[in-house]
């Protein structure tokens, strides 16, 4: 992180799809930031699903626009502005990359924060698929939040692959009712979600959640937070 | 216009404001910049019983008094347990409203205090009142300025307390020398004084704050829910009214008047009230059905309900104040963008007709902008246990109980809120995203902590 971005505050907004993708950053990063300094808090604002980023990320947004693509350029111009004379110290967006290239993904959001909002610290977390992967990533929770679930189920999926990442959960959890859901879709997948989210998410530790994604977005995050607190550190000194 | 209000002591309102005040005006120029008063349209947003109902209940009940009585009053209020069960916070300390006004035909604000007892049956009556007028102490081009503290100054117009009155002479009205006033003994606690000043004083002052506060209009405009066979039965009877009542200048409550309205204003002037119709229809949606003349029998209750609110804003002589309680409920999205737009020209139209609505629709959030809209919620605040009792306390010393209790923040005043708007995120989005929550959620975990700096952590451990 570039040392012109470091400010003095301890708060951080993240930016995410939906109401379960919420409750699993939520998850994550409540135990991670209770383990550091005293000091952080953070606030999870949802949108209404994902939507594109708008073609032109210098207009504003569409009327009515709720999607997080949508607004992304909108919110961290927003956020810029703040940057001064607010807590703000680190902007997180979390989402899934659904049938997208993760890579290309990531690549644009780096692009989008350097042109639109170069003095922000934005940190991207892109799930592969689904942010579900990082669910599936946690063993223990996964049996904490609901100690009859179908590990076969669970043995089998590749983490992070590509394969309908959700529907295994479902799976795991529901069992022969997961096809019911399945054939239902949208929005009864989310709602469930939610629910699942809700129950795991408590349960989660970040230091074993094993998926690659989660990991990459988890690594560069701590060190984004421990280069803040020595900034703060050497600052208190000098 | 209402530019702001105190609340004390009335249900769910313990120590309560809104808006800007006489007090932030007369406090020192070195003081913080006075808060914001409340805008010409002004929505109230904010979780189910958070107060908002309530404020809206409680001006209604302050215009009900200067028109019929405290007692009447005390009898119509929209408040569970009537009267008796108002005092909720301190069963001895009286209830006290405050408003600052500023009507359309006196130049000074208006500050108006009212308290209100009741005797050992419950009964209500006026413990005090009192009305100032506010005027900038130098006179600048440009007219009052309410940003700024420190330049303002006040004259008492009227102040009374149980039977004694003492009132300003006219001729001392805005004079520089010292100013004399009358003192009178009252005979009747169950009037506010403003009420027979109102009429009658020579304060032309009192006479326009009378004029304004009396001619609020709360609406409880619903839709009609019955069967079509006896809504048919409901639209005869309208009819009939048709031909039987007259001189109906305004819609009432429940819309229940609307034919006598449209009535009256074809008489008063046809081709006008072909125009306004004209600009109602245009605003409904597919209104096949509708004739210009008169209801046709098809149209469907919610259909009706916003002929009525577009009927409301079309009122040729508008009220001082319309306090709508959830406009929106029932009307599809288009409806409601209809009607907000329409509401947005009304207000442009007429500035000096206010709106104070409260609604959870996002489609009529997002045709406002934030310092329009007052987020509502209710916080538990710690509060001494013998207040709520009117026996003794206990011989070990009053215990701390808690209690509920409303506060509303200017949604301007809310985290990131003006900068998002700035950049184009809409007002339904950031109420979805948990931007205009007035306070944090969760007080016990990390998340939303960060809602400091805006003064909601801190107030809600001020006790009065």
């Amino acid at each position: 992180m570039p040392a012109a971005q470091l400010r003095p505050g301890r708060h951080i907004e993240v930016l995410v799809e939906d109401r379960s993708g919420g409750q699993i950053v939520s998850g994550l990063l409540q135990p991670a930031l209770a383990r550091r300094q005293a000091g952080w808090t953070y606030s999870i604002r949802r949108h209404r699903g994902v939507g594109h980023l708008p073609k032109d990320w210098q207009a504003r947004p569409g009327k009515l626009a709720a999607g997080l693509l949508q607004l992304l350029p909108a919110e961290l111009k927003a956020y810029r502005r703040d940057l001064d004379h607010s807590d703000l110290a680190l902007v997180l967006v979390v989402l899934d990359a659904d049938n997208h290239d993760s890579q290309e993904l990531f690549n644009t959001l780096k692009t989008l924060n350097r042109v639109v909002a170069p003095e922000l610290p934005l940190v991207i977390g892109i799930a592969v698929e689904e942010l579900e992967a990082w669910l599936l990533a946690d063993r223990r929770a996964l049996l904490e939040a609901y100690p009859d679930i179908d590990t076969t189920i669970l043995d089998q999926y590749e983490q992070d692959s590509v394969c309908g990442t959700w529907e295994v959960l479902a799976r795991a959890i529901l069992g022969s009712r997961a096809e019911q859901l399945i054939k239902l879709g949208y929005p009864a997948v989310g709602q469930q979600k939610s629910e699942w989210a809700a129950r795991i998410a408590p349960a989660l530790d970040p230091q074993r959640v094993k998926s690659p994604s989660f990991r990459r977005f988890y690594q560069y995050l701590t060190s984004c937070l421990d280069q803040i607190e020595a900034a703060g550190n050497e600052a208190e000194d000098s | 216009m209402l530019l702001g209000l105190h609340i004390k002591n009335y249900a769910i309102l313990n120590n309560f404001s809104m808006g800007l005040l006489a007090q932030d005006l007369l406090r020192a120029p070195a003081a913080a910049a006075p808060p914001a008063p409340l805008t010409p349209l002004t929505l109230l947003i904010g979780p189910n019983g958070s107060g908002k109902s309530t404020v809206l209940n409680a001006l209604t009940f302050i215009s009900r008094m200067l028109k019929n009585g405290v007692a009447k009053a005390a009898e119509d209020l929209d408040q569970k347990g009537g009267f008796g069960s108002l005092r909720q916070y301190d069963l001895t300390a009286p209830i006290c409203f405050e408003l600052l006004i500023k009507t359309a035909d006196c130049p000074q604000l208006l500050a108006y205090n009212l308290a209100l007892d009741a005797d050992a049956e419950q009964r209500p009556f006026v413990l005090s009142e009192s009305c100032r007028a506010l005027y900038p102490a130098t006179e600048t081009d440009s007219g009052p300025d309410t940003s700024a503290a420190g330049n303002w100054q006040e004259q008492l117009l009227f102040s009374c307390r149980l039977n004694a009155c003492q009132i300003l002479q006219a001729l001392d009205y805005m004079s520089k020398s010292t100013p004399v006033y009358e003192e009178l003994t009252l005979n009747d606690l169950k009037r506010p004084v403003l009420s027979a000043l109102g009429q009658v004083s020579q304060l032309a002052a009192l006479r326009c704050l009378y004029q304004e506060i009396t001619h609020w209009y709360c609406s409880r405009i619903e839709i009609d829910q019955a069967p079509y066979n006896s809504r048919s039965g409901h639209q005869q009877v309208l009819r009939q009214q048709l031909q039987t009542g007259g001189g109906h200048h305004h819609l009432n409550e429940d819309a229940s008047n609307l034919f006598n309205v449209l009535a009256y204003l074809k008489k008063r002037d046809s081709q006008d009230y072909l125009k306004r119709m004209d600009q109602i229809l245009k605003c409904m949606p597919d209104s096949s059905s509708l004739s210009r003349d008169l209801f046709d029998e098809r149209i469907s209750g919610s259909e009706e309900k916003l002929f009525a609110l577009l009927l409301l804003l079309q009122d040729p002589a508008p009220r001082p104040l319309l306090l709508l309680e959830n406009p929106d409920i029932g009307l599809y999205h288009n409806m409601v963008e209809n009607w907000a737009a329409a509401l947005r020209t009304y207000n442009l139209n007429h500035p000096d007709s206010q709106v104070i609505m409260t609604s959870h629709n996002s489609f009529l959030l997002d045709s406002l902008s934030p310092k329009e809209v007052w987020s509502f919620r209710r916080q538990i605040i710690d509060w001494p246990q013998d207040k709520l009792s009117a026996e003794q306390p206990s011989v070990q010393g009053p215990t701390v109980t808690v209690r509920p209790a409303a506060k509303a923040i200017n949604c301007l005043a809310l985290p990131h809120v003006a900068a998002m708007t700035a950049e184009g995120v809409g007002l339904g989005a950031l109420l979805y995203a948990g931007f205009l929550d007035a306070l944090p959620d969760q007080q016990d975990s990390l998340e939303n902590g960060g809602v400091k700096g805006t003064g909601g952590v801190d107030e809600c451990r001020q006790h009065s």
